[in-house]
């Protein structure tokens, strides 16, 4: 019977107190991997809005700010109109890159479901510098081409009826973390087709051209703080605003710190009170494992084959425990991950896998340490007792 | 094979001093005496399983005083089995497993085979797939003199072992280790069992 | 090991599971036949033999048989697990998509877990002996 096959036979018979240990690792692992993973991912989604979408300046209606931040950032579908076309004047500007114009619509609401409308984001493809950080499609959509965000389920080739008229799906965007993964996207020549058509007089006023943001790019060496002053200054009396995308964020941005933090305390509480009951776990087992210690002693087992034999049966509970919990964090985790992308109001993006990686490595670490904590003391305690005393003789 | 000299031990105010004896190989030292005299504190110094307060213990010349850690691990595994008063088995292991583990821990190749033969001698064969929380206190004395047999050690070293057994039980325990010792193992056995101490080359007599 | 905890953890999964998808969890409902229900159907199909094969598990006296049924579970939660590649609706906010299609990954992933875990069971555990 070599070291494993024997903590397998006493984790085996032991079932209350391996079960115990099981759980314990198995609570810890899914509060530690599960919160750092969730934190991680709202993390990247708003690292993303803050490093990559490639624009600098947002121009939108006043009016319609709060509703621009709810599509942006939490997918929520609507139409924002313009009610100037200040895009001429924005591009002549100086330090002004590039511009780029967008207009979003709302679809009718599915009658097969409450589900709501979904969003509508139509773009320029020759101008644009937006959509084309997620999906190299679009530069050349067609009229009759649509690309769907990677949240929105819809799959390349597939079609789609919108606003009465069919589209075929050309692409998916990578993730985005924002409200464009719920969204789908037309060109502008689409979208002028629908918005300038009878039918659909009574929301768009049967009119082409309309805007509903603009997304400005600065020239190269050009200083932010004076193109947003030039650009708010030309935007003056026109109910338009500019903001850069910090701005935009600066709300989200402390509710994330607060729900990372609140996850954070959570997980020190589950850490802390796993680590206690492991500790009393391992005080209550004390006496008995110091009997065993003394048998195995009297047969002239070494310490340090003891110390492996104890260090074997928390080992596979550790292997087991972590192995389920990470398992578990996964299996809720991955399936529901637009489920909470939509659900959680904020930017939500996949880490890599490197991430992942290292979050599992934390994990585990941290875990491992609990155990081995909890197995050091027992058994320095036991190595400080001589071989006869650990067997009761001589009490 | 195994000298005492001056040895001593106290716990508060029990304890003993002064004791010094000597035991040739395939010799028998009986220790006897009334029950808290140190009969079993006596054994656990010979076997480096406590140590002294004062004296010296050397076995075949080693003085255990120089022995540590794995040195004093191996003494135990090859030279000495020790069946000791208290109730040391594994619990988490079968009686089977329970006989065959320290011999594998000590290196040594003891079959199944062996085991069975053993446990057919001392009548506990019908209990090597029970736990040991599961047996009698008398299948579980010979369990544990079983064990130690089959460490095959030239010494061998017993707190009471016809303790809690039945006059068969007992019986062949004795004629058991009165074979060891014929075969020229040294017996050192701390007992009240004056039917066992009858075949001792030495007794040694503790006082309180 | 004993393997009955886990089978009457899969009967009851793939049970609770097929009731779900149909109530709570439903997909789209509406005049038009959606993907989604169609997949919905196949799916409670597999939850229901998954629950069948469980039940029978347990009543299974050879080891052989309960290893076959433990493998014949892994695939079929397998399927399970799979199902929604058979078509659902677009758009995020559909209910197929926040509800029934995340079940059906959910359970498929937990069941295909359990059967592996019998499976493997199975495989080490010795027969044990017949009685004298």
């Amino acid at each position: 019977m070599n070291t494993g096959k024997y903590a397998l036979q006493v984790i085996s018979h032991s079932r209350f107190r391996s079960l115990t240990v099981f759980l314990l690792v198995f609570v810890t692992t899914v509060c530690v991997f599960g919160s750092a993973l969730f934190t991680d991912n709202i993390r990247n989604g708003a690292d993303r809005i803050y490093g990559n979408t490639g624009t600098d300046l947002y121009i939108v209606p006043q009016e319609y700010l709060e509703s621009t931040k709810d599509l942006l950032f939490k997918g929520k579908a609507c139409m924002l109109p313009f009610k100037t076309d200040v895009s001429d004047s924005i591009r002549a500007l100086e330090g002004v890159g590039a511009v780029s114009r967008q207009l979003y619509l709302e679809t009718l609401e599915m009658d097969c479901c409450d589900a709501g409308g979904l969003q509508i984001v139509a773009y320029e493809p020759e101008t644009d510098f937006a959509v084309r950080k997620w999906t190299d499609k679009a530069q050349n959509l067609g009229a009759d081409e649509i690309l769907a965000g990677s949240a929105a389920c819809f799959t390349t080739g597939e079609t789609v009826d919108v606003f009465g008229r069919t589209f075929t799906v050309a692409g998916v965007l990578d993730e985005t973390g924002m409200g464009y993964d719920q969204s789908l996207f037309l060109s502008y020549e689409a979208a002028d087709g629908i918005t300038g058509d009878a039918d659909y007089a009574y929301m768009f006023g049967q009119k082409a051209g309309l805007l509903s943001m603009l997304l400005i790019q600065q020239a190269d060496g050009s200083d932010i703080s004076a193109l947003t002053e030039s650009v708010r200054s030309t935007l003056e009396g026109s109910g338009l605003s500019v903001y850069a995308i910090g701005d935009l964020a600066a709300g989200m941005k402390s509710s994330i710190r607060m729900m990372t933090a609140a996850v954070r305390i959570m997980n020190v509480f589950a850490v802390v009170i796993a680590s206690v009951s492991l500790f009393a776990m391992v005080t209550l087992t004390f006496h008995q494992r110091r009997k065993t210690a003394g048998s195995l002693l009297s047969v002239g087992c070494t310490k340090g084959r003891i110390l492996r034999l104890f260090a074997a049966e928390y080992l596979w509970l550790f292997a087991a425990g972590a192995l389920a919990g990470i398992l578990l964090v996964c299996i809720i985790l991955l399936p529901l991950h637009n489920v909470i992308k939509t659900a959680l109001e904020l930017p939500y993006k996949l880490i890599s896998a490197g991430g992942a990686a290292a979050i599992t490595a934390k994990t585990l670490l941290t875990v491992l340490v609990m155990l081995a904590a909890a197995l050091s003391f027992t058994f320095v305690r036991i190595m400080k007792i001589e071989p006869a005393l650990l067997t009761e003789e001589n009490l | 094979m195994i000298t005492g000299t001056n040895l001593a031990k106290h716990f508060g105010a029990n304890g003993f001093g002064g004791v010094s004896f000597s035991v040739g190989r395939g010799q028998f030292a009986g220790v006897t005496g009334a029950s808290g005299c140190g009969k079993t504190t006596l054994l656990n110094i010979l076997t480096g399983m406590l140590k002294p307060d004062s004296g010296t213990v050397c076995v075949d010349g080693t003085d255990l005083r120089t022995l540590r850690g794995k040195a004093l691990s191996a003494l135990r595994a090859q030279k000495i089995g020790y069946m000791m008063q208290g109730n040391v088995l594994l619990p988490d292991l079968t009686v089977m497993q329970n006989l065959l583990f320290p011999a594998q821990l000590a290196g040594k190749k003891v079959t199944e085979a062996q085991a069975e033969a053993l446990a057919e001698q001392l009548r506990i064969s019908s209990i090597l797939g029970s736990y040991p929380a599961g047996i009698s206190g008398g299948e579980y004395r010979r369990v544990m003199l079983a064990r130690i047999l089959l460490l095959d050690t030239p010494v061998l070293a017993a707190d009471e072992p016809t303790s809690n057994l039945d006059s068969v039980s007992a019986q062949i325990v004795r004629e058991i280790l009165h074979a060891r010792k014929e075969s020229g193992v040294t017996l050192l056995v701390a007992t009240h069992d004056r039917e066992l101490l009858q075949g001792a080359d030495t007794v040694i007599c503790m006082d309180r | 090991m004993n393997t009955k905890p886990l089978s009457i953890a899969g009967a009851v999964i793939s049970a609770a599971a097929a009731v779900a998808v149909n109530t709570a969890l439903h997909p789209c409902r509406g005049e038009m036949a959606m993907k989604c229900v169609h997949t919905t159907q196949i799916g409670t199909v597999l939850l229901g033999a998954l629950a069948v094969i469980s039940i029978a598990a347990l009543f299974a006296k050879q080891k052989a048989l309960r290893t076959v049924l433990a493998v014949l579970s892994a695939i079929v939660s397998a399927g399970v697990f799979f199902v929604p590649l058979l078509g659902h609706c677009g758009g995020a906010m559909m209910h197929c998509n926040t509800h029934t299609m995340p079940a059906f990954r959910i359970a498929g992933a937990i069941l295909f877990v359990a059967a592996i875990l019998t499976a493997a069971a199975e495989l080490l555990r010795k027969e044990k002996a017949a009685a004298a």
